[in-house]
C-alpha cells in the first residue's frame, strides 16, 4: 500500500535529480519508475557490514542498488527516538521479505526473512501521568541504540572511518569514566578503573601493593610489544610467542592480588568472553586486548579507550550509505524482492513492476539462505544470544565522581557490573535529553536459558545501584494497551525503598527488556557461485555469529575482496573541505568525478600508522590530550 | 594557524527530484551553470565563504546525494544543520505539494530551531509555470518562513536567498549567545577525525586530535 503510494510520488518526477537538459544522459534502459535495468551489486539490508560494502563497491565506481525489507537504516544497528522504540518496529517481520523462489542453475532455495529480537517486555516502572508526559514530550530528543557498541579508539572501524573519510560525516565523544564493582561480598561497591599511571598513583582504592603490582602487569604486557614493533616483520615468532602468555600465567608471574585482578578481569572483559567456555578467550586474548585497550588510551584524550558514536550507532551506517550514495548507490527503504534467477553471468531479480539484472547479490546478516540439493558446508547454524536492557532513569549517576577528583563528571560512564556491561549516558551524548540518563545493559546469555525472560536477572543484579518501584499490581506486559491504560491504577509504593539510602539511587522509570540473536548458518560468506559468465558472480551473506563490531569489519572486507580481488578497498574520498579553500570558487568540479586519491592527503590519514604510540607513554595519561 | 572565518554554518538543501538543487548549489558555490551535468555523482556538499557585517562566515552546503528520490534520505543528514533550503520547481506542481511533507521530514529529524527559507526555483521558466509565486508566498505564510523565486540558470536570487538565510542563523545565533564568549568552545570531550561533521569548531583544531 505505502509502497505503491511511493511510486506513484516518483512516477511523477522520473529521471536523475540534475537533469535540466531535455536527453536522458544515462545510457542505461530505465524501469517505470526511473530504476536502471542493470546494476553491478545488490545488497539487501542496511546493517554495518551491508552499509560498509555499499560504500566500497560504489566508492570505486561499481553501480550499486541497495535495498532495505524494513523502513529504516540500520537493521539489527539502528537507532530509534522513545516513540518508535515503544511501537516496536523491529519486531516485525515483513512478510514479504521473504524470497521464496531462488532458482539456481542446478538447484531451487529459499531466502528468509528472520528477525533477532525476542522476548520483548517492556514496563513503566513511574505510572503516573505526569512523569509519562514530561518524558514522552521529549520523545524526539532520544538515540536508543538496538545494538550500543563502544568503539576502542585503535580499533578496525575507526582506521576505516579516517583511511576512507567516511569521518567527516560522524562524531564521536570520549567515554569519561570507566568503572566496576567489587568482587563478592562487596559487589555494592562502585570503584573507578584506574586507566593511566596518573590515576594509578593518584586512585585511593588500591594500595601501595595493588598499585605496584598493576604497574608490573601492564609492563609484562607492554614489553614483548614494544621490542616486536621494533624488530619489524621477521621476528613473527617472537610475537606469537608473547601473545600466548595467557592472563592467568602473567598473574601468577607478577602476583596480582585478588581484587586487582578482578579489576583487570572487568576492564577488558568483552560480551564474547561469555560464549566461550571457562572464559578461555579472555585467558588467551589478554595481551593483544591489553595493548589494544592501552593504545588506544590516550589517543583521543586521556580518559578512556572508548568512543561512543553521536546520535547512535546507526550514524555509521548511514553514513557509509551516504558515501555510497555520494558515488550513485541508489537507496531503497521498505522495498522487497519476489524472485531471483540465476542467469549467464549474473542474478536477475524482480522487485515490483521492475526487472533487474545484476552481478553479484550482497544479503544482510538477517536473511537466512536455504538451497535444496545444493551440497553446500553447512555448519550446525551457530548462534550466540545478548541479553539487553533499555532503562531510563531519572536521579544522577549511578557512581557520581567524586568531589575531589579531577575525572569529569560528564557524558558517558560505561560500568561491568556482575558481568554486565552497563553504559550511562546523559544529554551531551544526545542520546537522552536533559535530566534524564539512558542506560544501555548488555550481558551475554548462555544457550541454557535463552528462552527465560531477561527482566528478573537485569533487575536482580542492578538493584543495588538502582531503584526498581515494584508495583504490587500485575505489572505491565508487553501490551499497548497495558501501557496506556496502567497510568490511572497508580502504584502502591513500598515505603522502605523510598527511605533511607535507597533515596540516593537514580530511579528507574522506564525500561525494556528482550534478546538479541546473531546467528550465521554458513562456514564462508559465499552462498552461492555462479561460474557461467566470463567471471564469476556471487550470493554473498553478511551473517556473523558474534556482536563485534571488529568482526563485522573485516567481513566487509573479506566479501569485497571475493568480488573484487584487485581493487583497493575504500580509497580515501576527496576532500571538499581544504582548509585553506577560503573560496568555494577554486574547487574544481573534476576534482568530485574523479575517482583518484586526492593529492592532498589529509595529514590524518597519513601519519595514521606512523604515529604509533609509544606505549609506555599511555599509561602516563596527561601527556596525552586532544590539544 | 589563524582561522579564516568567524562562523562556519552547514546548510542543507531539500526538496524532490529534479527542481534543481544542485544547479542552485553551483551557482552559489561556483558562479557556475550546466544543464549537462550527468548527476550528482560525487557531490557530497560544496563550500563557500561569505562576508556578513565585516564577519567571515564559511558556508558548508550539503546536497541530498540523490536519496530523496526515494524518500531514503538518512537521519543522519540533517544533524546539526543550522539552515535549510526548501527547493520546488515552479514548472512542477507535485514538487511543491511535496513541500509540506519535506517541513514534516525536517521538524521531525533536524533541529528544532532550524532556520528555514522556501525557494521556487526555474523562474526563468515562466511559460511552463504551473505554481504562481502567490501560492509560493502563501505557503511560506503559513509556516511563517522566508520565500524567494530563483533561476539557477539566470543567477537570479541565488546570491541574495544564501545571504538571507545566513543572515537570519546569523542573527539567531548571535540572540541565542548574547552576553556569553564561548561562541566557538567545543565541548572538550567531541572527537571528531575530520573537518565537516562539526561545524562550529574550526577544522584545523580537529586536525589535532591524532597524535
Amino acid at each position: 500500500m505505502s509502497s505503491d503510494k511511493m511510486t506513484s510520488e516518483i512516477d511523477s518526477q522520473p529521471g536523475p535529480e540534475v537533469n535540466n537538459s531535455s536527453e536522458d544522459i544515462n545510457e542505461t534502459p530505465r524501469g517505470d519508475d526511473g530504476l536502471p535495468k542493470t546494476f553491478d551489486v545488490l545488497i539487501i539490508g542496511t546493517g554495518v557490514t551491508e552499509s560498509i560494502l555499499s560504500a566500497a563497491v560504489s566508492r570505486n565506481g561499481h553501480s550499486v542498488l541497495h535495498l532495505d525489507p524494513r523502513e529504516y537504516y540500520g537493521g539489527s544497528w539502528a537507532t530509534f527516538s522513545l516513540d518508535q522504540w515503544m511501537s516496536k518496529s523491529f519486531l516485525e517481520v515483513p512478510a514479504e521479505a521473504t524470497v521464496s523462489d531462488l532458482f539456481l542453475e542446478d538447484s531451487k532455495g529459499t531466502l528468509t526473512w528472520k528477525n533477532n529480537v525476542d522476548q520483548f517486555e517492556q514496563v513503566w516502572y513511574m505510572k503516573d501521568e505526569e512523569t509519562k508526559g514530561q518524558l514522552m514530550s521529549q520523545r524526539r530528543r532520544f538515540n536508543i541504540d538496538l545494538m550500543p557498541r563502544l568503539i576502542a579508539a585503535r580499533e578496525d572501524i575507526i582506521q576505516v572511518l579516517i583511511t576512507s573519510n567516511v569521518s567527516r560525516y560522524l562524531e564521536f565523544l570520549k567515554i569519561s569514566r570507566l568503572l566496576t564493582n567489587l568482587p563478592p561480598p562487596n559487589e555494592h561497591l562502585i570503584e573507578s578503573i584506574p586507566l593511566s599511571r596518573a590515576d594509578i598513583f593518584t586512585s585511593k582504592s588500591l594500595s601501595l601493593v595493588e598499585k605496584r603490582s598493576l604497574v608490573k602487569l601492564i609492563e609484562a604486557v607492554l614489553q614483548p610489544t614494544s621490542s616486536t614493533q621494533d624488530a619489524a616483520q621477521e621476528h613473527t615468532p617472537e610475537e606469537g610467542e608473547a601473545v600466548s602468555e595467557t592472563f592467568e600465567d602473567l598473574v601468577k608471574k607478577t602476583k596480582v592480588p585478588d581484587k586487582l585482578k578482578h579489576m583487570v578481569k572487568s576492564s577488558f572483559t568483552t560480551l564474547e568472553d561469555g560464549f566461550s567456555p571457562d572464559g578461555s578467550s579472555f585467558n588467551v586474548e589478554f595481551c593483544s586486548r591489553c595493548r589494544l585497550f592501552l593504545n588506544s588510551i590516550g589517543r583521543y584524550g586521556n580518559q578512556t579507550p572508548f568512543l561512543w558514536t553521536i546520535y547512535g550507532i546507526s550514524e555509521i551506517c548511514q553514513a557509509f550509505c551516504r558515501l555510497s550514495a555520494v558515488y550513485g548507490g541508489i537507496f531503497i527503504l521498505k522495498r522487497h524482492l519476489s524472485r531471483i534467477e540465476a542467469q549467464e553471468d549474473g542474478f536477475v531479480f524482480q522487485t515490483e513492476q521492475d526487472e533487474v539484472k545484476v552481478k553479484h547479490i550482497i544479503v544482510g546478516p538477517d536473511m537466512q539462505c536455504d538451497i535444496v540439493g545444493k551440497d553446500r558446508s553447512k555448519k550446525e547454524q551457530a548462534s550466540i544470544t545478548v541479553g539487553r536492557a533499555v532503562l531510563i532513569t531519572k536521579g544522577g549517576s549511578i557512581k557520581a565522581p567524586d568531589e575531589n577528583s579531577k575525572q569529569k563528571g560528564d557524558g558517558i560512564f560505561v560500568y561491568r557490573l556482575s558481568g554486565m556491561e552497563v553504559i550511562e549516558m546523559n544529554h551531551i551524548s544526545q542520546a537522552v535529553p536533559k535530566d534524564y540518563r539512558l542506560l544501555q545493559v548488555t550481558f551475554p546469555i548462555p544457550d541454557t536459558e535463552i528462552k527465560q525472560p531477561c527482566r528478573s536477572t537485569v533487575e536482580t543484579l542492578l538493584s543495588p545501584f538502582l531503584l526498581f518501584r515494584k508495583h504490587t499490581d500485575q505489572c505491565m506486559d508487553d501490551s499497548d494497551e497495558t501501557i496506556s491504560s496502567s497510568g490511572t491504577q497508580c502504584c502502591s509504593d513500598d515505603s522502605s525503598t523510598t527511605t533511607g539510602q535507597s533515596n540516593m539511587k537514580p530511579q528507574v522509570i522506564y525500561g525494556s527488556y528482550f534478546n538479541l540473536t546473531y546467528s550465521c548458518d554458513s562456514l564462508f560468506s559465499e552462498l552461492y557461485k555462479n561460474s557461467s559468465g566470463d567471471s564469476n558472480s556471487y550470493i554473498m551473506s553478511c551473517g556473523i555469529e558474534s556482536a563485534e563490531l571488529s568482526k563485522y569489519v573485516s567481513k566487509a572486507k573479506s566479501i569485497f575482496s571475493t568480488l573484487y580481488p584487485e581493487e583497493e578497498f575504500l580509497p580515501k574520498a576527496p576532500d571538499c573541505d581544504e582548509p585553506d579553500a577560503v573560496n568555494g570558487d577554486d574547487i574544481d568540479i573534476s576534482e568530485f568525478s574523479s575517482t583518484n586519491e586526492d593529492p592532498a592527503v589529509n595529514p590524518e590519514g597519513e601519519n595514521n600508522d606512523a604515529a604509533v604510540m609509544n606505549p609506555n607513554d599511555n599509561a602516563d595519561g596527561g601527556a596525552i590530550g586532544e590539544e | 594557524m589563524a582561522k579564516s572565518y568567524d562562523y562556519l554554518f552547514k546548510l542543507l538543501l531539500i526538496g524532490d527530484s529534479g527542481v534543481g538543487k544542485t544547479c542552485v548549489l553551483f551557482r552559489f558555490s561556483e558562479d557556475a551553470f550546466n544543464s549537462t551535468f550527468i548527476s550528482t555523482i560525487g557531490i557530497d556538499f560544496k563550500i563557500r565563504t561569505i562576508e556578513l557585517d565585516g564577519k567571515k562566515i564559511k558556508l558548508q552546503i550539503w546536497d541530498t546525494a540523490g536519496q530523496e528520490r526515494f524518500r531514503t534520505i538518512t537521519t543522519a543528514y540533517y544533524r546539526g544543520a543550522m539552515g535549510i533550503m526548501l527547493v520546488y520547481d515552479i514548472t512542477n506542481e507535485k514538487s511543491f505539494e511535496n513541500i509540506k511533507n519535506w517541513i514534516r521530514n525536517i521538524e521531525e529529524h533536524a533541529a528544532p530551531d532550524v532556520q528555514k527559507m522556501i525557494l521556487g526555483n526555474k523562474c526563468d521558466m515562466n511559460d511552463k509555470r504551473v505554481v504562481s509565486k502567490e501560492r509560493g508566498e502563501q505557503l511560506a505564510l503559513e509556516y511563517g518562513i522566508r520565500f524567494m523565486e530563483t533561476s539557477a540558470k539566470n543567477s537570479h536570487n541565488v546570491e541574495e536567498a544564501f545571504y538571507i538565510l545566513s543572515r537570519d542563523i546569523k542573527a539567531h545565533i548571535d540572540k541565542k549567545l548574547e552576553g556569553k564568549d564561548n561562541r566557538m568552545a567545543p565541548n572538550p570531550n567531541i572527537v571528531n577525525f575530520g573537518p565537516g561533521g562539526k561545524p562550529s569548531k574550526p577544522s584545523w583544531f580537529s586536525k589535532c586530535s591524532i597524535l
